[in-house]
């Protein structure tokens, strides 16, 4: 479990998250989803330790402030929204990097490359190995970056507890067929009893995915809970300032269609 | 019959594919370490190759192999004069050693700033370590009769060197100061701080020059160009236990410096102590440069050229690229001497020009074939 109680982040003066509480479990997709500058990116980055904050986060029943960076590292991947690189690696190097961040440089070869297939494989990117990252389109970069994260926590599950998966807008750059593609990677990682919180902005993508909602709007929690309950017209047209109708599929899986921007000021 | 073969057939094929690892295993396609650690071994030839000549190459005709066997008992050193040994082990042997030892730690101390940096063009002589050390120096020769005649006194005929150590430490230890905010290290900070402490210490350094008598500024002018003229036994001696133990920490740094291209925040995503990894890197990069400083000069560029040339023949994986540079770097530099010492015999040209006119030319290919690649 993840969880913060009275979390707040400040820049100098300015409140970005005020006391807040969020909890994620193992198993499940938690998705933190509201309107730009909400705090969405600001409280994952507390989630992970980059920012200092005031309250506590615990990370499986640990308070992360305690926790060495390789201790964080055993049990939590980070995607950025978007990574550069400085030097020219290739593909198979960036993706082995993931490997040796936790597990040491000890491991043989083959085990090595056998893992970067998989996770090249994994995000279809197979026979990428070889390619320069510089040279790839921002979503294939993205999706490299995903595959590095990946061989760092590839069990979703050690003695230890619980891994979890941290996506900082995993899907911005990716086209469709890949949004969905890096979502159920993502859910099937939780299905196999791993825990995965992602920042969205697409709204059915969420709802398609996530176990659990938090919305977040200006540095406060709006709503948490199961889609069903914290996806309503009401809770989404005020939290992001527009009118949105919510639909339910013949799946079940709820969806959001955004009105005509002129209806905007019957809301607000 | 075809019933029964098949799945026996595929079963036996599921295990073989199981078990049947090659002997052969073909390597994944983007990995370049086998690459690598072919380099590092030819590099390691490079290295035997330019000392032997480096010991050869010289206004004085010696007979280099027959000294050296004779001084380690393999031959009776018949029909050697003393000239011929004195030349060799004396002269010659101390900056061959001296030179490789510089030029490895000149190319590492650029390897591992650029990695921390995050930047092919970062160098020591950017951020103004390079300036302290020379300050140091300049400092100790001007006013070594006056103000310093105490350190002067105290630090003998090495006073210059340890001054030169000294300013490097300290114009790394303020910068350092200046760009560390609540235990973090900005990068951006840190390079501007760098340009304005160099400028500083230049300024002083000027100002030196500006109340020097005729006899120093010949004595400057000729140390800041650079030379491994110099190089005696004590040298090296006095050099050794501050280059050795910077080269060996920053092999260390490697598995650190990889993560961090990824930018600060993913290296520590990936379970890398910034903080001491920036603090071991900051350490070994004054040590190394203020003492390869303090004893051959302003020998600039060895720290761009080397790793540069490295990264595109065996990519940037620093736990390769570090070793590599100090192989190729002790090289150059022996080359660079050999240049220095025989394009105007019997005189000598400061080994610092040979660099900077290969390397100054060099830096701006790079800077140009990457304008459109990455901000500078």
């Amino acid at each position: 479990m993840v969880e913060a109680q009275h979390l707040s982040v400040r820049y100098g003066d300015h409140v970005i998250l005020r006391d807040i509480g969020f909890w994620a479990e193992a198993g499940q997709v938690t998705v933190i989803a509201g309107p730009n500058g909400s705090g969405k990116t600001t409280l994952m980055k507390a989630l992970c330790g980059d920012l200092p904050y005031s309250g506590v986060i615990r990370l499986n029943g640990r308070d992360i402030a305690g926790l060495k960076p390789h201790e964080m590292a055993a049990h939590r991947g980070v995607l950025a929204q978007e990574t550069t690189l400085s030097f020219p690696f290739t593909v198979a190097e960036v993706v082995r990097i993931g490997i040796s961040a936790v597990n040491g440089p000890a491991r043989d070869r083959a085990f090595r490359d056998r893992r970067v297939s998989e996770a090249l494989a994994a995000v279809d990117l197979d026979g990428f190995a070889g390619r320069f990252y510089q040279e790839l389109s921002g979503g294939e970069r993205q999706r490299v970056q995903l595959a590095r994260v990946l061989c760092q926590i590839w069990e979703p599950v050690d003695e230890d507890g619980p891994r979890w998966l941290f996506l900082d807008e995993p899907v911005s750059s990716l086209d469709i067929r890949h949004q969905i593609d890096v979502m159920e990677l993502a859910a099937d990682y939780a299905a196999r009893g791993g825990g995965v919180i992602a920042v969205m902005h697409d709204l059915n993508l969420s709802a398609m995915f996530a176990d659990r909602v938090t919305l977040l709007a200006g540095g406060s929690v709006v709503a948490a809970g199961p889609p069903d309950d914290v996806m309503t017209d009401e809770a989404l047209s005020r939290t992001f300032g527009c009118r949105l109708r919510v639909g339910v599929r013949p799946a079940n899986d709820l969806f959001v269609l955004p009105q005509s921007v002129t209806a905007r000021s019957a809301v607000t | 019959m075809a019933t029964f073969r098949r799945p026996a057939i595929e079963m036996l094929q599921r295990v073989s594919s199981l078990k049947a690892a090659p002997a052969w295993q073909p390597r994944l396609a983007g990995d370049r370490s086998a690459r690598a650690r072919l380099a590092l071994g030819l590099l390691c030839v490079l290295l035997m190759l330019t000392m032997g000549l480096s010991l050869q190459v010289g206004a004085f005709d010696a007979p280099t192999l027959r000294v050296l066997m004779a001084s380690v008992g393999l031959n009776d050193g018949e029909g050697l004069q003393a000239v011929d040994r004195i030349v060799i082990t004396s002269i010659r042997l101390p900056r061959v050693i001296m030179g490789a030892m510089v030029g490895a730690s000149l190319a590492v101390s650029g390897a591992v700033m650029q990695g921390l940096f995050r930047n092919p063009l970062a160098d020591p002589g950017i951020v103004g370590v390079s300036a302290g050390a020379s300050l140091g120096a300049v400092a100790v020769i001007v006013l070594g009769g006056t103000l310093l005649s105490s350190f002067a006194s105290l630090a003998g005929a090495n006073a210059l060197p340890f001054a030169a150590f000294l300013g490097g430490l300290a114009s790394t230890y303020i910068l350092y100061s200046i760009a560390t905010r609540e235990g973090r290290t900005s990068v951006a900070t840190m390079l501007l701080a760098g340009i304005a402490l160099g400028a500083f210490a230049l300024a002083i350094t000027g100002l030196m020059i500006f109340i020097a008598d005729d006899l120093q500024l010949r004595q400057i002018s000729f140390w800041g160009l650079g030379s491994l003229a110099g190089a005696t036994w004590e040298k090296v001696v006095s050099i050794l236990p501050i280059i050795l133990p910077a080269l060996v920490a920053s092999f260390y740094l490697a598995r650190g410096l990889n993560a961090l291209a990824f930018g600060e925040a993913a290296a520590v995503h990936m379970g890398i102590s910034l903080q001491s990894v920036k603090n071991t890197a900051i350490f070994a990069i004054a040590a190394a440069t203020g003492a390869s400083v303090a004893v051959s000069g302003g020998i600039g560029f060895v720290g761009i050229i080397v790793p540069h040339v490295l990264r595109l023949m065996i990519g940037p994986d620093h736990r390769y690229l570090l070793p590599a540079s100090a192989l190729l770097g002790a090289s150059f530099l022996l080359l660079a001497d050999c240049v220095s010492r025989s394009i105007v015999p019997p005189a000598e040209l400061p080994i610092g020009i040979v660099t900077a006119a290969i390397g100054a030319p060099f830096f701006l290919w790079i800077l140009l074939r990457r304008r459109g690649i990455i901000d500078l």
